[in-house]
Parts: structure tokens; C-alpha cells; sequence
């Protein structure tokens, strides 16, 4: 029997690109350095210094995985995702994305306080590629989950740091992203909108396809994601399923 | 999309379909209205401040002249003052240039073309409300020719944005050295009493003249104040300077926008 090398090879191929199409997120051999600007009486005029943040981190997120990124203050979560979101660049590897990234990362998608909330939903909405047509259900559906009555139509300025919150929160858990990076957000509104806020951002997890959330609730890693990864330092300590990268990280700071 | 990020760029791959280049008009159309409202502020004249700025510059360094009995004409003061006004509002505005590249949009990166098409249209727009006051003034005002109003008008384009390029060359040193925004400040003040913004050229002689000869800006007020019908000497200026400092300021601006996505890039790790 003959084999057909070259069609053999375009199958191979085929697989190759099929299985890298199912990976959302690929990052290799990648470390990030922040440089920090010092002064010292030998250099008057400054010279950076470099902050290893990241070293050599080699991770692969296949499409509709939700992962938890667990670690202490400082281990390196949020710059991980503000990496793979594209604000921070890397001192060396790659990071490929499929798909739109968006970083929910407190909760001010970039509002001006001179108009009043609906102008900034309607202005931010456009901006954040909402179209015309889905406009007004767009609006609609901030409103009502941010629920704070005629204050919708006052002068952002004047509201307060829970209304503000409210209103970014349910923007950007407005969005249709491909990916979603989550750094720690439920710290906005009074006890009865975070468990709103935790319903609706149930339905936002379902509704994008990968989920990276960097969290230190235990709780909410368990229920909602497969897979977890550790941070220490800067590197991997482990990557695996949920429930032992859990029981890693707690035995990991029960230690110290 | 695919987005690759690397040491070197954060690049998409592929070719930018219609919904993509829809949002990149929006996001422009978005950060250009932000940067306008954050200078309007609550201020109940909002933008007309932008415009009135030349024109009461002007007004207070007229009065200045009539105390000093000084015999320089409304015409000549109102077109330095406003050509060096712009000059120095540009320059700083491209020396901040680099204090936000997110464009306002914080849970997902824009497009460097964004952010540069933003500033180019900001730019167009801003160098149109500081000089249209003034030109309106001396077209209604003072009989001046509508040839020479628009070329008013086009000289203020050109000096905005070689400014801006300056400035943007400056910024990532300014970033570094913060205390460089003061040195500018000092240097703009000093090469404004050494420029013809307050006076025509002709009015100058010997080390001033030759002084005024080496300073770039010299060029393009005599160059606005001859198109206008003025006092000017700009056909007696040597066009070889001129050539030279347009040629390394036209560079200076290719730099500045050609560096924004490099510059942008390798900022973000700068704390």
C-alpha cells in the first residue's frame, strides 16, 4: 500500500490549526520586568531599574475554559491579566488571544464626569462597539440593574463612589467579550447589590466564552471555574484542576 | 481576532473588516469629545475660552504698548500672538501626549491608529478654535483679504502641528525628567520677547535681527503678516534657514507619530 504523503500532511495540518483555533489564550515562555525610575546622587538625572514581575510563564487556555487565578497580594495576577488584556508589555515571550479581550477591572470603563450617566452609556456604549440598533436595550438593561432612579440623568460628577460603581459594573457586564479577564470586582454597592452584582456576573461568565478571574474568594473559584493556576512570585507554582489549586494556595498560606 | 503580543508590538493579525474600522471611528470620535469636554470643564463658555484666548492675550499687551507708547499696529500683535499662543499650546499638548494611552477606554485596548487619529483631528481642531477668533477680528475688523485670512488660517494648521511634533519628540524625556516641563516653560518664555510675536521684524535691529533670524517661529509670522497685507521681511529672510528648519521640523513631526505606537508600548512598564 501507498501512502499519500501530501495529502497526509494537509490533513496534519488541518488538526494543527484546528487545535490552535480551540486555544484562546497561548502564552510562552513569557516574564514581565516593570522599570522603575530611581535617582541617585551618582545619576542626577535617573536610571530605571528593573522589577522582575513574571518570569517565563508557559500557560495554554483552551476556548470556553474558566480559569482561577489564585495568589497572594503581589504574585503577579493582575499583571498577568493586564498582559494578556495587551496594556502591559512583556520584557520577553508571546502571547497569542483569539477573540475580543475585555479586563473588568474596577468598575470605571472610562466615564466623564461632565455628562450624565445615560450620556455616558450611550457615548461609552458606541465606543465599546454596541450598535445603534441594540442601543436602547442596551440602556435600558444598565438602567434597571443599576437602579438608581432619576439619578441616572444627573450630573456624573455628583455621584457617589457606589452609584458610579453600580453603573460601571453593569456596563461592562454589558459587554460580549470572547475572553474575560476578571480582577477582583465585587467590592462595589451595599450588601443587596453585590448579591445582584454576583447574579449578574454569573450570567456575564456564561455568556463569554473564556474566563480568567483573579480572585482571593475561595468560594467563588470553586463553584464557577475548571481549572486553577497559582501565582508565587511572579511564576507558576501550579496549574491544575479547581479544587487542588484551591487546597494548594490554602496550604500554601496557611504555611506562611 | 487574533492579537499577538510580543517585547517588540501588540499587533492584530489580519485585515481590518468594516464593523472593526466602524469602531475605531467611534472610539476616535469618543476620545476627541472627552479631551474637549475635560477642557471645557464646567466652564459655562466651555470651548469659546479657546478662542477668546488669543484675543484677550492680545488686548492686554495692546494696552501694555499704548502705556509704553510703542508704535507696533493691532494687526501685527493680534497675528504674533496668536501664532505663538498655538506654538506653545501645541508644544506642551505634545509633550503630555504620552500621559494616557489608553484613550480613556480602560477595559480594553484600543488601536494605536485610534489614538493617532484622535490626536490628529484634536490637533486640526484646537489650532481652528485658537486662530479663527482672531482671524474673524482682522478680516471683519481691519480690512484684511479673504486670500489672506485663510492663509492665516493655513499657517496656523502648519505651526500647531510642527509644534506638536517638537513637544512629542520632548515627551519621553519629560517623562524621565519631569522637572523638563519647567525648563520649556522658561524657554518659551524667553523665546517669545526674542521672537516677533510683539513686533514686525523690521522693527528689530542688528544682534536682534540676527537673533530673530535663527528662530524658526520668525519665519512663519513674517510669512502670515506678508500673506495678510503687514509690515513684513520675510522676502529679505534667507530661504535656505527657513528650508533647513522646515525640513528638521517636518521630520520632527514624522517622528512624533510614527514613534506613538512604539513609545506607547514600551511605556506601559515605566513606573
Amino acid at each position: 500500500m501507498v501512502l499519500d504523503k501530501s495529502s497526509l500532511s494537509v490533513e496534519e495540518s488541518d488538526i494543527d490549526s484546528a487545535v490552535k483555533k480551540s486555544i484562546a489564550i497561548e502564552i510562552s515562555n513569557f516574564s514581565v520586568n516593570y522599570h522603575i525610575f530611581r535617582r541617585s546622587r551618582k545619576k542626577p538625572l535617573g536610571e530605571f531599574e528593573n522589577f522582575h514581575a513574571l518570569k517565563n510563564l508557559e500557560i495554554n487556555i483552551n476556548d470556553g475554559e474558566i480559569v482561577a487565578l489564585l495568589g497572594r497580594n503581589g504574585a503577579g495576577k493582575s499583571t498577568m491579566l493586564r498582559c494578556i488584556a495587551g496594556l502591559l508589555r512583556p520584557a520577553e515571550g508571546k502571547i497569542i488571544t483569539r477573540g475580543r479581550v475585555i479586563l473588568l477591572a474596577g468598575a470605571d470603563p472610562g466615564f466623564i464626569p461632565q455628562l450624565t450617566g445615560r450620556q455616558n452609556v450611550t457615548e461609552l456604549a458606541l465606543a465599546y462597539g454596541i450598535s445603534k440598533n441594540e442601543l436602547d436595550t442596551f440602556i435600558e438593561s444598565i438602567e434597571n440593574f443599576a437602579d438608581i432612579g432619576e439619578a441616572f440623568d444627573r450630573n456624573f460628577s455628583g455621584y457617589s463612589s457606589g452609584m458610579r460603581g453600580k453603573i460601571g459594573f453593569g456596563f461592562i457586564t454589558a459587554l460580549k467579550p470572547d475572553i474575560l479577564l476578571m480582577d477582583e470586582t465585587l467590592g462595589v454597592g451595599d450588601r443587596e447589590f453585590r448579591k445582584k452584582a454576583a447574579k449578574r456576573l454569573e450570567e456575564f461568565i456564561e455568556r463569554s466564552g473564556t474566563v480568567i478571574i483573579s480572585t482571593h474568594s475561595l468560594g467563588l473559584a470553586k463553584d464557577i471555574c475548571s481549572r486553577g493556576i497559582v501565582l508565587d512570585q511572579g511564576e507558576i507554582v501550579i496549574d491544575t484542576n479547581a479544587e487542588d489549586a484551591i487546597s494548594h494556595y490554602i496550604g500554601m498560606t496557611e504555611g506562611s | 481576532m487574533e492579537r499577538v503580543i510580543t517585547s517588540k508590538s501588540c499587533k492584530e493579525v489580519g485585515v481590518l473588516g468594516p464593523e472593526e474600522i466602524k469602531l475605531d471611528r467611534n472610539r476616535m470620535k469618543f476620545i476627541l469629545k472627552k479631551r474637549f469636554r475635560h477642557l471645557s470643564g464646567r466652564k459655562r463658555l466651555g470651548l469659546v475660552w479657546i478662542v477668546l484666548d488669543p484675543i484677550v492675550i492680545s488686548l492686554v499687551y495692546l494696552f501694555v504698548f499704548t502705556v509704553l507708547r510703542a508704535s507696533t499696529s493691532v494687526q501685527t500683535v493680534f497675528i504674533g500672538i496668536t501664532l505663538f499662543r498655538l506654538t506653545q499650546n501645541s508644544l506642551k499638548t505634545g509633550m503630555n501626549s504620552i500621559q494616557d494611552f489608553t484613550g480613556g477606554l480602560k477595559a480594553e485596548r484600543v488601536r494605536t491608529r485610534v489614538l493617532t487619529g484622535s490626536m490628529i483631528r484634536y490637533r486640526i481642531i484646537d489650532n481652528l478654535l485658537q486662530s479663527l477668533g482672531v482671524a474673524l477680528i482682522l478680516y471683519i475688523g481691519y480690512e484684511v483679504s479673504l486670500f489672506g485670512t485663510v492663509s492665516f488660517l493655513i499657517i496656523a494648521q502648519i505651526i500647531g502641528f510642527l509644534s506638536e511634533g517638537v513637544g512629542m519628540n520632548l515627551a519621553p524625556l519629560s517623562k524621565k525628567i519631569p522637572d523638563l516641563i519647567n525648563v520649556v516653560n522658561y524657554i518659551l518664555m524667553i523665546l517669545f520677547f526674542a521672537a516677533p510675536a510683539l513686533y514686525p521684524l523690521s522693527s528689530t535691529q542688528g544682534i536682534h535681527y540676527k537673533l530673530n533670524e535663527l528662530h524658526p517661529f520668525t519665519y512663519f509670522v513674517e510669512s502670515a503678516r506678508y500673506l495678510m497685507g503687514e509690515q513684513s521681511e520675510i522676502l529679505n529672510l534667507d530661504n535656505r534657514i527657513f528650508g533647513f528648519f522646515l525640513v528638521v521640523l517636518v521630520l520632527l513631526i514624522i517622528r512624533g507619530y510614527s514613534l506613538i505606537d512604539k513609545l506607547r508600548w514600551r511605556m506601559t512598564t515605566w513606573s
